[in-house]
């Protein structure tokens, strides 16, 4: 494999592709959480994006200082200032690689993306944990080893808490899966039955 | 022998027929009380297809109730005080009920109306007078609390009043007991001549609400009882009844009934317009309170205006005429097309329906028999249309279907009786349990009623319901009208007395409904909108608790630094932003009621402590599982006592501001 080698076009287009439905991320939430209770029909609301928490976020709050649960707040997630830029070079650096085609540089980012989307996942599940396990102690009712639901839906007290992924979400997984198409076409032996084919 | 056998016979089969009729009706009976109870069956969970805004008479206040199902929805405190929430109690609210004779913890509501644009109830606000100490309040229907009340000076007896014009340029208010205007010092057997009555007109600023005394009309000193104003048509016009032509002081029920007519006052408040800005009226000085609540201070603020332009009838004529109308007339009704003017006479059996053309002919042809103090008479057969002739025993008022029958209450016969605007021609009664005061029927008294039902409301309630010693409560009964004939549906006891009512459908203002008041907004002087911001200021003699309230706790929540002499100020700010989750808040031997806090609001409590000792406090509201905990405790020293100005809570402990 040489050092310049460069993957066909149709891939390229797809690296593009991928990077531009990137851009859709930071416009839709990446995460909801539904929360019901009998005093609550209505339902409560709560919206991760990659950059904020947007819905009854103080209403669920003020609901969690009965178990203790911590407060949540944008100001104590890194990720908030962090996902944004890393979904960022995600975007940029795809665009880069459908512009030069390198099959190395295609690599790179194609990792680069993987890794994204593990660490992204494990360190949302690691929060939930977290979440679950650093109760204060002088709460009111005291509960251990609660993990709120990551995909799907738990009961918890009063409420039946349900969590699915939303649209940023599905936008970065067909990006994904675009990226994933790309591979397929600038697959070596796919690539070298199309070269042997045209002769 | 046969006959005996035929009569045995006969006699049995006569048995079977009663038993198979009293069946027979039962069933009819009980298959009634169903259709009935379906028409009025709001399931679990579902919602009224009306709004109702009932008036509560003696007990001061409005209220909210669901129809079909005559739920009680909501207490409004309108002039009386509201222990329920402190309306009235507090400093932010007292203010409201200031009057030129000072702080008045109570009035008698009779006669809400909504705002109306084009004559048809538009949702923006219920209005509501004050019979006792004359005033007229303005309730929002957002927040669904009084945001305004104003006093009206040179009146007595505020009865023909909140009546509206047809698109909410005024509001009428009247004196029903006439009076020296302005007040002074006569022997009341001078009464004639001396006493003196006011129309005025409030006028109501079409964005924020705001009510003025545009001007008042000085009139002879009869007893002005209700009003309507015209539609359509006659919608530069208002119409005020009035009895006690006779100017009688004493004795009224017969010295006031000895007239075969009274009259319906017919005021041009067109005309009044004009006069007032060719000048035409003198200033006067009798002091009124104006008072309203500002809802993102949180706070209510009254002052005394001391400026009113009163008309005499002499100095603008075409002002005002009187047309003679049967025996001490209570109700004064105009037709949804505002062409016809009706005058319930209470103590004649037959109605007069006047035309509105034949009013305007009349005046322009001069048909006068005499004038009452120089205010022109109009003469009867003039302006008469046609009768409703033997109607009923007393009837009161008459509301409108919008299908062109009108519907009018008969005190004295307890019934409600149909009959055809334009012919007079009764075609359905049904009889009311007991002693039926005002009827409604949604936008009933506007241009476009919605009709279907029917209130009526009742005087004498007696039987009714389960006794409950001497005092019982009032009852309504709720009426079909959308058939031929008017049908019972439902009987529910209302809170107070209610002398009228105004509905209209859900719908319009159901999702207008505020669910909290946003803290980001909260403009009150001493809210604190976080519980870092908590903090205890003593001035002088004045203690400041600047307090806040969330489930389940308030900071702060010991307080110790207080002396007997001081005054102290719990500025209860409840920090929740979510539906229906208010704190209450109450001190043990405060002389005076609890504060309900509704979300992202500041309410005040003062209390002056008399004894030394520790006293708790506590949140009155069943907020959360952990209500019972959320309580605190002040101590109170002697007045030479030194104690140490600090507070607790939140985990946190402070000390005292001090400020000169
Ligand atoms: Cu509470």
């Amino acid at each position: 494999m040489a050092k310049a080698e460069k993957i066909p076009i149709l891939a390229r287009v797809l690296v593009a592709v991928s990077a531009v439905i990137g851009i859709a991320a930071y416009f839709f939430p990446l995460w909801g959480y539904h929360l019901q209770a009998p005093q609550y029909p209505e339902g409560l609301d709560m919206w991760i994006w990659l950059y904020k928490l947007t819905g009854k976020v103080d209403i669920i709050n003020d609901l969690n200082h009965y178990v203790g649960f911590m407060k949540l707040t944008e100001s104590m997630f890194w990720e908030f200032k962090v996902l944004p830029v890393l979904t960022g070079i995600l975007i940029l650096w795809g665009l880069w690689v459908a512009l030069v085609g390198t099959r190395r540089a295609f690599y790179w980012w194609l990792g680069y993306y993987a890794v994204f989307a593990v660490f992204s996942l494990a360190d949302f599940y690691y929060r939930l944990w977290q979440f679950g396990h650093t109760v204060d102690p002088h709460a009111p009712i005291r509960i251990t080893g609660y993990v709120p639901p990551m995909f799907g839906t738990k009961h918890f007290m009063n409420f039946t808490i349900s969590s699915l992924p939303a649209a940023g979400f599905w936008v970065l997984l067909a990006g994904f899966v675009v990226a994933v198409l790309a591979l397929l076409a600038a697959w070596p032996r796919a690539q070298a039955a199309r070269a042997a084919a045209r002769g | 022998m046969n006959k005996g056998r035929i009569k045995v016979a006969l006699a049995l089969a006569l048995v079977a027929v009663l038993a198979f009729v009293a069946v027979g009706a039962r069933k009819t009976a009980m298959k009634l009380a169903q259709d009935a109870a379906q028409k009025v069956y709001v399931p679990p969970g579902e919602y009224d297809e009306f709004y109702a805004f009932l008036s509560g008479g003696f007990n001061g206040q409005i209220g909210v109730y669901g129809l079909p199902s005559g739920r009680l929805l909501k207490i409004i405190g309108v002039f009386s005080q509201n222990p329920r929430n402190g309306y009235g109690y507090n400093p932010e609210t007292r203010p409201m009920l200031m009057t030129s004779h000072g702080f008045i913890p109570w009035d008698d509501t009779h006669h809400p109306e909504l705002s109306q644009t084009n004559g048809v109830p538009d949702g923006r606000w219920l209005f509501v007078n004050a019979n006792n100490t004359p005033r007229i309040a303005r309730i929002g229907l957002k927040y669904m609390e009084t945001e305004e009340i104003i006093e009206i000076p040179n009146s007595a007896g505020n009865h023909p009043s909140s009546f509206i014009t047809e698109n909410s340029e005024y509001l009428t208010a009247g004196t029903r007991f006439s009076v020296p205007i302005p007040q002074k010092d006569i022997p009341i057997d001078q009464y004639k001549g001396n006493f003196k009555g006011t129309l005025s007109f409030i006028s109501i600023d079409p964005k924020t609400g705001k009510m003025d005394v545009a001007f008042q009309i000085l009139v002879p000193g009869f007893d002005y009882d209700l009003a309507h104003c015209g539609k359509g048509p006659s919608h530069d016009w208002c119409f005020f009844t009035s009895y006690n032509t006779e100017e009688a002081h004493t004795l009224l029920e017969i010295n006031a009934s000895q007239h075969d007519k009274d009259f319906i006052a017919a005021v041009n408040w067109k005309r009044a317009e004009e006069c007032v800005k060719e000048g035409k009226y003198e200033t006067w000085h009798t002091p009124y309170a104006h008072n309203w609540f500002d809802e993102k201070k949180h706070m209510a603020f009254s002052e005394i205006k001391k400026e009113e332009k009163v008309i005499k009838p002499d100095q603008c004529p075409g002002v005002v005429y009187f047309i003679p109308t049967p025996k001490s007339p209570h109700g004064v009704d105009v037709s949804p097309d505002g062409k016809y003017i009706l005058g319930d006479g209470k103590l004649s059996a037959t109605m007069a329906v006047f035309s509105f053309d034949k009013m305007i002919k009349a005046i322009k042809e001069k048909k006068f028999a005499g004038d009452a103090y120089g205010i022109p008479i109009l003469d009867f057969e003039s302006v008469l249309d046609h009768y409703v002739k033997n109607v009923c025993l007393g009837p009161l008022h008459t509301e409108s279907d919008g299908k062109g029958y009108a519907y009018t209450s008969c005190f004295i016969s307890s019934e409600v009786v149909k009959w055809k605007w334009s012919t007079g021609e009764i075609v359905d009664r049904i009889p009311v349990y007991y002693s039926i005061g005002h009827l409604m029927i949604p936008g009933g008294d506007s241009a476009k009623p919605w009709g279907k039902y029917l209130l009526a409301m009742n005087k004498i309630t007696k039987d009714r319901y389960l006794p409950t010693g001497p005092e019982l409560n009032q009852s309504a009964q709720l009426i079909d009208i959308t058939g031929d004939k008017m049908k019972l549906l439902l009987d529910f006891p209302t809170v107070g007395e209610p002398h009228y009512a105004q509905a209209l459908p859900a719908s319009m203002i159901k999702d207008k409904q505020a669910r909290i008041y946003n803290l980001k907004e909260n403009e009150h002087p001493y809210a604190t909108k976080s519980e870092k911001n908590v903090k205890v200021v003593r001035k002088g003699h004045e203690v400041h608790v600047y307090m806040t309230a969330i489930r389940s706790h308030f900071v702060p929540d010991n307080i110790e630094g207080v002396k007997v002499g001081d005054t102290v100020y719990f500025h209860v700010t409840n920090l929740e932003q979510d539906w229906d989750i208010p704190h209450g808040f109450a001190v043990f031997g405060a002389p005076t009621s609890n504060n309900l806090i509704m979300p992202g609001e500041t309410k005040t409590l003062v209390w002056k402590p008399e004894k030394p000792g520790v006293y708790p406090f506590y949140c009155t509201d069943f907020c959360s599982a952990l209500h019972q905990e959320m309580q605190g405790y002040v101590r109170v020293s002697p007045a030479d006592a030194n104690p140490p100005m600090i507070w607790r809570g939140g985990g946190r402990e402070g000390k005292w501001i001090v400020e000169q």
